[in-house]
């Protein structure tokens, strides 16, 4: 049974599975045009409850009662900054140009529960500021596990929100500082982007946090916007922090930059990784997978990376020739995914640590000029062929060249129990795909999908 | 050997963007009929949507009906952008995501219920849809389990579930191929070959 067969029988069983009640649905359908369609769709994280330094609870208090102290004549000044800061909770505050709140308003729950009988307007920022951070302490959002706040500053002139974010990140490392939470700050300065405010509404998010992940997804060629949406400031800081995610970007060469030296957000401190099981024990838990000593092997990077829906480390090293990739779950080691390419150089079999989850992953083709099509004989005629001879029989029976094709993929695959290379690749509007076998690379399938 | 897929063909034949553009023209009119129509067509791809979010039988069914109805509501909204399809499917993933929000959490199966997963009343559902979609939902992750239920129910392309799911293309490709034997080995343990 290959793919296919599974995909159709797949979509019978969805067809049987799905309703088809069409009659209840009509039965429902009253007035036309609600508006267009819309929705919020962030979802929320909650932390225990903590115990606030007293420093933290005289702002508090000095806020909670600031409504009483507050001038009657005051009146609202017009609106010149805006300040977000989010942890999950997310808190916006709308700034006169004397630095005072005019609006205090939440972005999510976790918000809301921040500013639980508070009265900002009125009060200077400092104040605001002060309190905010001593509620995100005292109800445990920000913590030795979650130490990252993010702040971001929209303002038309570019000087006064730059002043103001230099002020803003130095006042909350000192209130962490205070509460003897080692934090991490991240600071920015956004402005006005139609296509991130509706990417912030949809989500239910704040500008600053929209670009902070449109970073990481700009950096990256495998995260997204939707699945980062609902992360903490201090997971989406541990992977703006991280090589990982944009080496992939380009293509395995090993650079130290990071989605955070490649934006305009600037960062101190470090994200805690205290929730996380570390880099040795991940790199142990990869290469003991691999059956392979750590005295033979060399790391060529550990760092965190985001896949299904968990923070993961993703270990590659490599041992004879052989390169490994582990991606190991960053909160508990196991082990995710492995891929390894090359042949070992010694005469010990090259380990097979995973089972279903090994393959071959997108093996490039030999580069050579890149221009000249394969000769389809370019295969070992005994004995088993490579991925890339794989690939090389698929091209020639293709009638195109590697520099004419894009998003090439091989892995091992079998075809009725007999070992394959599947082959996929696109040439304009046309999707191939090809089951080499493996023993003498022979075409057991081709398909050509317009 | 170049190999066709008829029935997939069949399925993106009765889900082409044009019939599916000119369905909504009619629904943003007040068109009961088009709605039917929208419906017979593209139940299967919003609820295979819905279920790989949901990972809940009953919850997909409902999001499924819920999508219809919200498809009456804003039509007259709805501008051509000739993708009706992926829209039907934003709003369905939007109802899921809302859903799941709600729960907190996916619903976890009790294990002596798993033949009330899909619904008592679907008598039509055989033994192997059943192992199946279970296998679909028990034994891939996340994202494995989204591609290959679109894929499937939906007859897109790779590059157009990838579209829809903001994906690049390699990711869908890679997460797919690593899925199959997943479910396959789920399949033939449950003694289906």
């Amino acid at each position: 049974m290959n793919g296919k067969d599974l995909d159709q029988r797949l979509r019978t069983a969805l067809e049987h599975a799905a309703p088809n009640r069409p009659e209840e649905v009509l039965a429902r359908c009253g007035a036309q045009d609600a508006g267009p369609y819309l929705t919020e769709l962030t979802p929320r994280r909650r932390r225990p409850l903590r115990a606030v330094p007293a420093v933290l609870a005289a702002c508090l208090a000095l806020v909670l009662s600031i409504g009483l102290l507050r001038p009657a004549l005051f009146t609202a000044q017009e609106a010149v900054s805006v300040v977000s800061l989010d942890v999950n909770p997310s808190v916006v505050l709308t700034l006169d140009d004397e630095r005072r709140v005019l609006e205090a308003t939440a972005q999510n729950g976790d918000g809301a529960a921040i500013l639980d009988g508070m009265d900002l307007a009125g009060t200077d920022l400092n104040v605001a500021v002060n309190a905010i951070i001593g509620s995100l302490v005292k109800n445990g959002y920000v913590d030795a596990l979650a130490n990252s706040i993010l702040i971001s500053v929209e303002d038309a002139d570019s000087a006064r929100a730059q002043s103001l974010r230099e002020t803003l990140s130095g006042e909350v490392a000192q209130l962490l500082d205070a509460a003897s939470v080692s934090g991490a700050v991240l600071s920015q300065t956004v402005t006005a982007d139609e296509g991130l405010s509706q990417l912030a509404e949809a989500y239910g998010i704040t500008h600053g946090k929209a670009a902070l992940i449109q970073s990481l997804v700009d950096s990256s060629d495998h995260l997204t916007f939707d699945e980062l949406a609902g992360l903490t400031i201090n997971e989406l800081n541990l992977l703006a922090s991280s090589t990982a995610v944009s080496a992939q970007r380009e293509q395995g060469i090993q650079t130290a930059s990071t989605a955070l030296e490649s934006s305009n957000i600037q960062s101190t401190g470090s994200a805690s990784v205290e929730g996380y099981i570390g880099v040795e024990a991940a790199q142990a838990a990869a290469l003991a997978d691999a059956g392979v000593d750590a005295a033979q092997a060399t790391i060529t990077g550990t760092d965190f990376d985001y896949e299904d829906g968990r923070m993961i480390y993703e270990v590659e090293f490599y041992v004879a020739g052989v390169e490994y990739e582990y991606d190991i779950d960053a909160s508990t080691g196991a082990v995710l995914a492995q891929e390894q390419e090359g042949e070992r150089l010694e005469d010990t079999p090259t380990p097979d640590p995973s089972g279903e989850e090994a393959e071959t992953g997108e093996a490039p083709m030999p580069s050579g000029e890149g221009e000249t099509a394969p000769e389809e004989g370019a295969a070992a005629p005994f004995g088993p062929i490579t991925a890339e001879q794989a690939g090389e029989i698929a091209l020639a029976h293709a009638g195109l060249n590697r520099s004419e094709v894009s998003d090439w993929s091989v892995e091992e695959d079998d075809v009725d129990g007999v070992p394959a290379y599947e082959v996929e690749f696109e040439a304009g509007d046309v999707e191939y795909d090809y089951e080499i076998r493996i023993s003498d690379g022979e075409i057991l399938q081709a398909e050509r999908d317009e | 050997m170049m190999l066709l897929m008829a029935a997939a063909m069949d399925y993106r034949e009765s889900v082409r963007p044009d019939l599916l553009e000119a369905l909504m023209a009619r629904l943003a009119h007040g068109d009961r009929d088009a709605l039917a129509e929208l419906y017979e067509r593209t139940r299967t791809a919003v609820y295979g949507l819905a279920l790989s979010y949901l990972k809940n039988g009953q919850e997909a069914d409902d999001v499924t009906q819920d999508t219809f109805v919200r498809a009456w509501e804003h039509a007259p909204s709805y501008r051509p952008q000739g993708t009706p399809l992926a829209w039907l499917l934003a709003i369905a993933r939007n109802l899921s995501l809302m859903r799941l929000r709600e729960r907190g959490r996916v619903t976890e199966l009790p294990e002596d219920d798993r033949d009330a997963f899909f619904g008592s009343d679907r008598s039509i559902l055989t033994a192997e849809d059943r192992v199946l979609l279970r296998g679909a939902l028990e034994r891939l992750g996340e994202q494995e389990r989204r591609i290959v239920l679109l894929h499937a129910a939906t007859g897109l392309k790779f590059r157009e579930v990838a579209k829809l799911l903001d994906l690049p293309l390699s990711t869908v490709l890679s997460k797919y191929h690593r899925a199959i034997p997943k479910l396959r080995a789920y399949l033939t343990e449950g003694g289906i070959s």
